[in-house]
């Protein structure tokens, strides 16, 4: 445990670093400071959010959305979080709804909060059951209630953070994207999304995405048209 | 007109709490038995109080100091002080008695005066509630006037420990919720010679929309019991308990007058103006008019006057509601912009509001004072004045800013999601595997006595008493032979298998079946005479392990 802690401890590095960047007016150097981090996977919800500070301080709405929606993910109940996203899609026009982030539970807890909840309960019910046979008295059914709902939260855990991984969301960046009938260049065209729609991604073919918006609407748009933030 | 003169300034009392120094008198219980006692308390909000409050009561009844809390709570003004004393109240003989006001001394500022309560102290009545629970479920009055406020009140009486009842109440066909009176609970805690009484009670405003014989059915209550009894999930357990249908008779209004407002019970009205000093002509001067009474206001408006020199402009309403000591107060406040567009006395008139007063049994016509303001100017000098003269000024609005950036804290975390299940199965294991062996016990202890009746042919445990050999050593080991056989199937084993001394120390009942091997052993092994009633004994036992 220690040692994992003291590993995190050696990547708050590039927190920092960034920081100072940022307060001097460096934004491209605070960018440079904690973007490396993100790609390596396992960003915090912080980093993630200082990106999207940097990056709407320079004018980028569209990756100051992306990041801030992947903190949101990792700090559901941030209040700086939410009112920087609300404020960012405030200032874009004609972007269809963002897609929605995943089930309702996921707006007040991270799938890893579910998941020791449940594992908190079973331990409770585990416990439980465990005095009550030391006892040798006492229902059994109140200990294998939290029992089963740790187990039940933490089955809701696990497919929550499987949708976030394999139903990922993306941000049209840049320019306009096109979105198409089927994965192909040639493919009819179904509606043009403005930088800034955020998108969910429902499948992958090739370098094609099959992306859904809030209001439903479903086409293929190609890879380099929209932005992912690394998990 | 007294009952609502205390009403109001219970109202107001409340009203004064966010605004200065408050005290107030509070008991525990209103109602007690000759020799009971509950707790009485002063509490002074906002001010500190000089020494310790005297409460002077009527001989029949004693008051003694008991303790003085501080404590402190953070509101939108700032931190405010809190002092609290408290008092135990003894009643010593029936009667009702008013406690109060009691004077409260301030440091730096005058003193403050609480309002009076009143207790009531009937005969003592050795009876405890019927299984320690009693229910009294009822309307404050049995009969009201239509459109009428009444309280119906829920009481239970518990000489145990009790966590909370929850009530189903009727479906109050007739009545309907007053508006903006919230059921109030209270819970409160009688020292009885005989042991402390706790008194939960729950009363809620009702409006009479129908008439005649409104009778309502019992309230039910489901009652949470704090028992110290082992095996009980989180040492509580619950009884319901009904109480007694509650009669209540609406009476018609008489044929109302042409200006019957609509308002029914007692209610008074004020008039105030904002700037009761000489205001210039074109200036605003806010006038509020508040009826405060215990019957329903809601859908009560005010006739504005037209009054020359004065524009009225309406500047919203407000209805507050509340239940207080059992009782539904209301007040609807009308507040109005006067602007006066000529100079001289302008005379705001008496607002005439007709209601069904039902302590008088009569409409009444109620009039708020009549208020006069001094205007200076002259009628040009109405204007209205621009922050702008020319048109060039320009509002500043400043721009929203994203929130501060994260200046701490981790740039990395690994997801715990994927651990989760490794998780729940590592804490998860030891209450699986307890479940898993009770489970597999259960399984076996079953399938062998399954197995053990299905192999015996000949006759089997208790089977054999229905045979038994007359020659004294063969039917002890007959009754032996049952007992054992009982005991092995009980236990799930054999009788070939079966350590008694073990089989038994798993019976829950093990007395008489003990007894009874105890009994045999002697009569086999050590010679003593069978006692005359050995079969009985063992026909007993039996029974136990059947």
């Amino acid at each position: 445990m220690i040692a994992v802690l003291l590993a995190f401890t050696a990547y708050a590095g590039p927190l920092s670093d960034g920081v100072v960047a940022f307060d001097k007016g460096d934004i491209p150097g605070a960018i440079a400071a904690w973007e490396p981090a993100v790609e390596n996977g396992w960003g915090s919800g912080r980093l993630k959010y200082n990106l999207g500070n940097a990056y709407y301080r320079r004018g980028d709405l569209p990756r100051a959305i992306a990041y801030w929606r992947a903190a949101a993910q990792l700090r559901p109940r941030s209040n700086a979080v939410t009112d920087n996203l609300a404020l960012a899609r405030g200032e874009l026009e004609r972007v269809p709804t963002p897609a929605a982030a995943g089930a309702f539970w996921m707006r007040i807890l991270t799938p890893g909060e579910l998941g020791l909840l449940g594992s908190l309960l079973v331990l409770l019910g585990s416990m439980g059951l465990i005095w009550r046979a030391r006892r040798r008295e006492g229902s059994r059914v109140p200990w294998v209630g939290f029992g089963l709902l740790g187990w039940v939260l933490g089955i809701l855990s696990v497919m929550g953070w499987w949708e976030q991984t394999k139903l990922p969301f993306a941000v049209v960046v840049d320019r306009p994207a096109v979105c198409r009938e089927s994965p192909n260049l040639e493919a009819a065209q179904r509606l043009v999304l403005q930088p800034g729609a955020e998108l969910r991604v429902v499948q992958t073919a090739g370098s094609f995405l099959l992306v859904e918006t809030g209001d439903g609407d479903r086409g293929w748009v190609t890879d380099g048209a929209v932005f992912r933030v690394p998990r | 007109m007294r009952r609502l003169t205390l009403m109001l300034l219970s109202w107001w009392a409340l009203i004064q709490v966010a605004l200065g120094a408050n005290v107030s008198l509070n008991v525990s219980a209103t109602k007690l038995q000759v020799g009971q006692s509950t707790t009485l308390e002063v509490v002074i909000t906002g001010g500190q109080p000089q020494g310790t409050p005297t409460v002077m009561v009527p001989d029949s009844l004693t008051v003694d100091a008991r303790e003085r809390r501080q404590s402190y709570t953070q509101t939108p003004r700032g931190i405010q002080q809190t002092y609290s004393f408290g008092y135990v109240l003894t009643a010593l003989e029936p009667g009702v008695y008013p406690i109060g006001p009691v004077t409260v001394g301030l440091v730096g500022e005058p003193a403050a005066t609480t309002s009076t309560i009143t207790v009531e102290v009937v005969e003592r009545t050795t009876q405890r509630p019927k299984d320690d629970l009693a229910v009294v479920t009822r309307f404050l009055r049995d009969e009201i006037w239509e459109g009428e406020v009444v309280g119906y009140e829920a009481e239970l009486t518990a000489g145990m420990p009790i966590q909370d009842v929850t009530w189903q109440l009727p479906d109050f066909e007739g009545l309907q919720r007053a508006p903006h009176g919230e059921e109030q609970r209270s819970r409160s805690t009688i020292n009885d010679p005989d042991g402390d009484l706790i008194v939960l009670r729950a009363m809620l405003p009702l409006v009479a929309t129908g008439t005649g014989d409104r009778t309502q059915p019992p309230a039910r209550g489901r009652v949470v019991i704090l028992t110290n009894r082992k095996g009980w999930p989180f040492g509580r357990s619950s009884r319901n308990v009904v109480g007694q249908r509650a009669p209540l008779t609406v009476k018609p209004l008489p044929k109302p007058p042409a200006d019957f407002s609509g308002l029914v019970g007692s209610f008074e009205v004020h008039s105030v103006l904002g700037k009761p000093g000489p205001v210039q002509v074109g200036a605003s001067v806010p006038w509020t008019v508040r009826v405060v009474g215990d019957g329903v206001l809601d859908g009560f408006d005010l006739t504005l006057p037209t009054i020359e020199g004065v524009q009225i402009y309406r500047d919203g309403d407000e209805v507050l509601g509340r239940t207080l000591d059992g009782r539904y107060i209301a007040q609807k406040t009308f507040k109005m912009v006067l602007v006066p567009t000529e100079g001289g006395t302008v005379k705001l008139p008496e607002l005439p509001i007709t209601v069904f007063d039902t302590q008088q049994a009569a409409y009444r016509t109620l009039k708020s004072e009549a208020v006069s303001l001094e205007v200076i100017g002259e009628g040009d000098e109405a204007q209205i004045q621009s922050f702008s003269v020319d048109g060039s000024a320009t509002v500043a609005v400043a721009p929203i800013e994203v929130k501060g950036l994260y200046t701490y804290g981790f740039a990395t975390t690994p997801p715990l999601a994927p651990l989760v299940p490794f998780g729940l199965a590592i804490v998860g294991f030891p209450g699986m595997l307890l479940l898993l062996i009770d489970a597999a016990t259960g399984t076996r202890r079953w399938f062998r006595k399954r197995f053990v009746a299905r192999r015996s042919t000949g006759p089997f445990g208790a089977q054999r008493l229905r045979d038994l050999p007359t020659e004294p050593s063969e039917r002890y080991r007959v009754l032996d032979l049952a007992l054992r056989e009982q005991l092995a199937a009980k236990v799930g084993t054999t009788a070939g298998a079966l350590d008694r001394d073990e089989a038994l120390a798993q019976l829950e009942r093990a007395d008489d079946v003990r007894h009874a091997f105890q009994v045999l052993d002697e009569v086999r092994f050590a010679g003593a005479a069978a006692p005359p009633n050995l079969l009985e004994l063992v026909q007993t036992a039996l029974k136990v392990l059947r």
